[in-house]
Order: structure tokens, then sequence, then C-alpha cells
């Protein structure tokens, strides 16, 4: 709801994402926040047909769903999404999966910073 | 507690070095609006956050921050790597060098060095998250100066996706923002400062 002095920035609603290969060289997996600098002839992303989708391109895509998670801790997609690539990554790095719980980095909540000494 | 990744956020493998662009984009090292600036505030403002959210999402963009100064960084060097003395004199990086040789150094393109007088902390969440909400419009308008100014495709390739992580911060901030408010009292947002005025001298309905 808007109000009079002071900011106010819709929430982003999960819908679909860009797999990892497309949305790392656009610097995100988010295709309604994909806001291009179109004033210069290098504003827009030249776009690779097919790219592999690499470790890399996943570890982002995963820090991005982390940030997302982080202000939507309780979207249930985003979480399925979240741990949907981590399990990718963990094969591809030959690792044990992780484990499938509720809940993952971006539950601050559950526990106290590492400087906050009482309950905060 | 940090650990390191040993890779990049963003692949960057620039094919010919250049001390003009080099020159322009150490603003984004070092600048008033740059990444290391971007980091401190965040991981410096993140104590003072009222709710857990809040604290954790600075703590991870303020991570991914250090990212960028990293990629920076490398830029830079890939950028002036391999240059003569009279290359980058010719490419206007003289004054830089004199001091630095083919070091990485956190200035402002214009000679400054790093300050922390370019962000704030202040310790009221409210004005915290407009600070980081701005902090990410001047970075990306900055990254638009540089994609103005460069025209390597390797380099721009990389400046669009730092770029595009500004306005994705910036979305995150004004979230960051909304999920405050719900815990606000909407009449007078204002009332007090959510950071430092301890539950008992808030308003009815905290």
């Amino acid at each position: 709801m808007l109000q009079l002095a002071i900011a106010s920035v819709p929430m982003q609603t999960f819908r679909g994402v860009y797999n990892p290969a497309e949305g790392w060289p656009r610097g995100t997996i988010f295709a309604e926040l994909e806001l291009p600098f179109t004033a210069v002839p290098g504003g827009c992303p030249l776009a690779p047909q097919n790219p592999p989708c690499t470790l890399g391109a996943m570890q982002f895509a995963l820090y991005e769903l982390r940030l997302f998670l982080d202000t939507h801790p309780a979207d249930e997609a985003a979480r399925a999404s979240y741990r949907h690539l981590a399990a990718r990554i963990a094969e591809q790095l030959g690792q044990n999966p992780p484990c499938m719980q509720e809940n993952g980095p971006w539950d601050w909540a559950a526990a106290p910073l590492p400087w906050q000494n009482e309950e905060e | 507690m940090w650990n390191y990744e040993k890779r990049l956020e963003y692949p960057i493998r620039i094919k010919n070095p250049d001390a003009r662009a080099a020159k322009v984009i150490i603003s984004q090292y070092g600048g008033p609006d740059g990444e290391l600036g971007a980091s401190l505030r965040y991981l410096s403002q993140r104590y003072t956050m009222p709710s857990r959210q809040a604290a954790g999402l600075l703590t991870d963009i303020g991570t991914e921050e250090l990212a960028h100064f990293e990629m920076i960084g490398a830029m830079v060097r890939q950028l002036t790597k391999g240059l003569s003395a009279e290359e980058i004199q010719a490419q206007g990086m003289a004054d830089y060098f004199v001091d630095h040789t083919g070091g990485i150094w956190p200035q402002a393109a214009g000679g400054t060095p790093y300050n922390a007088i370019s962000f704030a902390s202040k310790g009221d969440a409210i004005t915290d998250l407009h600070e980081n909400m701005a902090a990410e419009q001047k970075a990306r308008t900055t990254y638009d100066n540089i994609l103005r100014l460069v025209d390597d495709p390797d380099v721009q390739d990389v400046i669009r996706f730092l770029r595009e992580r500004e306005i994705v911060h910036f979305q995150r901030f004004g979230e960051a923002l909304e999920n405050l408010k719900a815990t606000l009292d909407s009449r007078n947002f204002y009332a007090f400062n959510p950071s430092f005025d301890p539950g008992a001298s808030r308003a009815e309905g905290d």
C-alpha cells in the first residue's frame, strides 16, 4: 500500500526464471528485472544461442535465488527452485546432495546473527 | 566469518589491454559509488537492522559486492597487464602509474583515494535502506557511463553484468523496506527509530 513521504517498491512475484546459462550473461535470472541500457550500442547483451549450462552459471543462479529468498523466505516456488538447483550443483561437484530440509541459508530468522549474544 | 571461493562471479577475459578504460573503470574499485564502498556500507549497516532477515540480506548483498570488488580489480589488472610505461603514459594513466606501477589501489577515476565518507551507516533502518537504494542507482549510472566510454566488447560484457546486479539489488532493498514497513505503524513510519528505540518506547501495536 502506498503511503506519502516514504519510498515504495512492489514485492517481486516469483514467476519463471531464465535457465542459469541464459541468465548469467544477463546478470539476472529474472526477466522482469532485466532492464538494459539501450542508450548505447553496447547496452544490450549479445545473447548466445544455447549456451552451455556451466557450474559457474548455476552458482550464479543459486545466489540470485538466495537473494530473492532473503526478502521472500516463505515463497514455496522459490524454495523448491533453490533446492533443485543446489542438488544439481552438488551432483556436478561430486558431493552428496544437500539435505532437502525445509530451510536454507535464507532462513535468517531461525537463529541469532553471530554478533547477537542475547535473543535479539 | 568469510570463506573464499576461487572463482569470479562472472568470467572476465579481456584480450586487449587499454589503460584509458582502466582509468575510468577503477572508479568502481575505490570511487564514491564503487563496489568497495557498497560492501562496507551493507556489511556495516547490518548490525542495527531490526530484523534478522534484513541483516541477512545486507550480509548476502555485502558479500556479493566484495565479489564485484574482486571483478573490478581483475578488470583493471587485465587492462593494464603487459603495457609498457610509455604505453601507459600515452593512454593517460601516468599519474596513477607513478604511485602504483601496475598495482591495484582503491581510488576514484579522478584520483581521490577511497573514502568512507562515500557511504552512510545511519543506525536507522528506514534511512539506511533508502541510502542503499540510492547507492545502487548511483552505481548503475556509473556503469551506464562506463558503457558510454568503453566500447571493447570483452569489457562491456562484464560491465553489463555488474550493472544489472545493481538493479536487482535495488529491488531487494526496496523489498526489505516493504518488509520493514509491514512491522511499523503505517499512520506514522517516522514516529521512532526502529533500529534504536527499545520496544517499550514504541507506539502501541508494535
